[in-house]
């Protein structure tokens, strides 16, 4: 039984259904209730059968891989399905529970979010660049419509950049897709990977990864291309901007390590291919807390902390160990859960009291300590305190870049965690501690909604923790697979193809001076 | 042909990124229509030119070796169609703006919400 393409086509279906259901707000409900329940378990039995079984592969049509369409799923992406499809019932919860106001579920909601998740999990499942690209695009026209939702007057101009940025980011990945086939006459990643090694690493080999490093960046915001989120992502509609800022940026991320192990693996790019993902890391993530540091919109702030964090994913790609990676796939996992979670309880904030500026609001502990207390643990987590989940990360970037000697994006990275603390502080000093504020419109935030689904998302980032020793062996050899590249071509193309690759492995790579 | 293409690619993009630079909603809209137009175009070259290349549609005298490259073509068409969508929600989306401010100006209508 090949469950690869259920994540994907579930959401789908039950969008179609959900849209032909448009005047029925209580049907969308529950076909998206179905959905956000049916998801977790169903990805947790891919989950289960990849760490079993290795890495599903779904050759659509039974043609071969080289020519047909390719669906694959290694660990990383069913680990990323998975946590993926736990934001989305906590993004649901707060949505139904009333979390977001009471008239923003209009028809277009719940259609819009399953297409969104749907697109998410074929980001994540698919084995070629042009399956890449179109899920991309469905991906953005469905986050085009969630982000003008509601149509607040800054809403539609703030849109209007979001969806000029993106769709010429798409076209320039739909040309550098259209050039990897010109050059190396293949779409399927695997077969890709394959041809520029058995190539050696041509400069034109060179000339692709940078294309897609730039538009992958771009979607991922990484350091100088990040001017597009956070003017745009707090204009979204409460709810759908927890969703946003906990995956979209991070099927940037996915497809970033994808391909930049598979196909371009960065010692081959020459010397100076890491120093600059460095660099670029380290600006990423100093610049990214920066502006979350000069801000007093709560939501302002953590949209720029969405830049940081990137910039720690980019360092675990750069350092490029095993363990590096498997710390950077947990960073995902965790930023998914927490950042969901924190902007959960902001969604919360500007839903009850009109505003998110830090001064405006004040005393919030005196009136929800529930709310608050789901926001400490978050907010300490994202800053990466001890026994948090954060801090498995962060601690796991710090030791890899000691080892290989990458001391001042250490630096930059241990500098930004001390910043993204102090800015977690500032929001409860000004929001959750302080006066309180008397009057009938300034009572308790929590509807049921929230507190339920900021709560389930803050446990889970507790729970996963409290289980790293479980998860850090499967990460770690997620990882290992990663680099290896072997295991994946095998299971997309057979072992002829992958014993291609043997010759310089990635272990002889690394050393490579 | 070769040039030829190479040149209108590089006329079309160039002029689709100069147009998407404006701040004129219009022009912006324009924009990317071309620039749409020149990525396609350079797909459609990715395939290959010789003008032995016929449409690969099954006949008597076509011999496999003859066929022009279907991918690129299958590449355009999605391409296409993405375009097409996201071009029309664009123009709504324009209206919509233009209804809500009365101008065509995306930078001003920028500059009045960039208080934060």
């Amino acid at each position: 039984m090949n469950l690869i393409l259920a994540p994907v086509i579930l959401p789908l279906l039950a969008a179609m259904l959900a849209v032909v259901l448009r005047s029925n707000l209580k049907a969308q409900r529950v076909i998206s209730g179905l959905v956000a329940i049916a998801l977790p378990i169903l990805s947790w039995v891919l989950f289960d059968t990849v760490r079993n079984s290795g890495v599903q592969v779904l050759r659509v049509g039974d043609w071969p891989a080289t020519l047909g369409i390719v669906f694959a799923l290694d660990l990383m992406g069913s680990l990323f399905v998975f946590f993926g499809a736990i934001t989305f019932l906590a993004t649901w919860l707060f949505l139904v529970g009333g979390g977001a106001g009471e008239d923003s579920e209009t028809n277009l909601l719940h259609p819009m979010m399953l297409v969104l998740v749907g697109a998410v999990n074929w980001a994540f499942s698919t084995g070629d660049l042009f399956n890449l690209f179109v899920s991309f695009e469905i991906l953005l026209i469905a986050s085009y419509v969630l982000l003008i939702h509601g149509n607040g007057a800054g809403q539609v101009r703030e849109g209007f950049k979001f969806v000029v940025l993106n769709f010429t980011a798409g076209m320039i990945f739909l040309a550098t897709a259209g050039l990897a086939y010109g050059l190396f006459g293949t779409l399927n990643m695997a077969e890709l990977g394959v041809r520029i090694h058995l190539a050696n690493y041509p400069p034109e080999a060179v000339v692709l990864g940078v294309l897609f490093f730039c538009v992958f960046g771009m979607k991922a915001a990484i350091f100088p291309l990040f001017a597009w989120l956070p003017d745009s992502y707090p204009k979204a509609p409460p709810g759908v901007l927890a969703y946003f800022s906990g995956i979209l940026t991070k099927v940037g991320i996915y497809s970033l390590y994808r391909l930049f192990s598979l196909c371009f693996p960065p010692a081959f790019f020459g010397e100076w291919f890491q120093p600059t993902l460095l660099v670029i890391a380290g600006l990423t993530m100093f610049i990214g807390v920066m502006g979350a540091f000069s801000q007093y919109s709560f939501r302002r702030i953590l949209s720029f902390h969405i830049i940081s964090q990137i910039g720690y994913m980019i360092f675990g790609l750069a350092i490029y160990t095993p363990l590096a990676l498997a710390f950077g796939i947990f960073y995902v996992v965790h930023n998914m859960l927490v950042k969901s979670a924190l902007l959960l309880v902001s969604d919360s904030v500007i839903v009850n009291r009109g505003t998110d500026d830090l001064k405006k609001v004040t005393g919030l502990i005196h009136v929800s300590p529930g709310l608050a207390l789901i926001f400490l643990a978050a907010a300490l987590s994202l800053a990466g305190i001890p026994p948090l989940s954060g801090f498995y990360g962060k601690f796991g970037f710090a030791w890899e870049g000691f080892n290989e000697g990458h001391y001042l994006t250490v630096f930059f990275a241990v500098l930004t965690g001390l910043f993204t603390l102090a800015s977690m502080v500032k929001i409860w000093r000004y929001s959750f501690w302080g006066e309180k504020q008397e009057g009938p419109e300034n009572g308790p935030l929590s509807r049921k909604g929230v507190i339920f689904a900021a709560g389930f998302l803050t446990s889970a980032a507790l729970v996963l923790a409290a289980t790293g020793g479980w998860f850090m062996p499967i990460m770690k050899q997620a990882g290992e697979e990663l680099l290896d590249r072997r295991p994946y071509v095998q299971a997309v193309m057979g072992s002829d193809a992958a014993a291609l690759l043997d010759g310089p492995g990635w272990q002889e790579v690394a050393q490579k001076p | 042909m070769g040039l030829m293409t190479a040149l209108l690619v590089a006329i079309l993009t160039g002029g689709g990124a100069w147009l998407m630079m404006r701040k004129n909603l219009f022009e912006l809209l324009l924009g990317l229509g071309l620039f749409s137009h020149g990525i396609n175009l350079f797909l459609m070259s990715m395939g290959g030119w010789s003008a032995t290349e016929e449409v690969p549609l099954p006949s008597d005298h076509l011999t496999p070796d003859r066929y022009a490259d279907p991918v690129p073509m299958a590449l355009i068409l999605t391409a296409i169609v993405i375009g097409f969508g996201v071009t029309a929600f664009l123009i709504v989306l324009a209206s919509r703006g233009y209804e809500e401010t009365r101008d065509v100006n995306l930078g001003e209508a920028v500059g009045q919400e960039g208080e934060e």
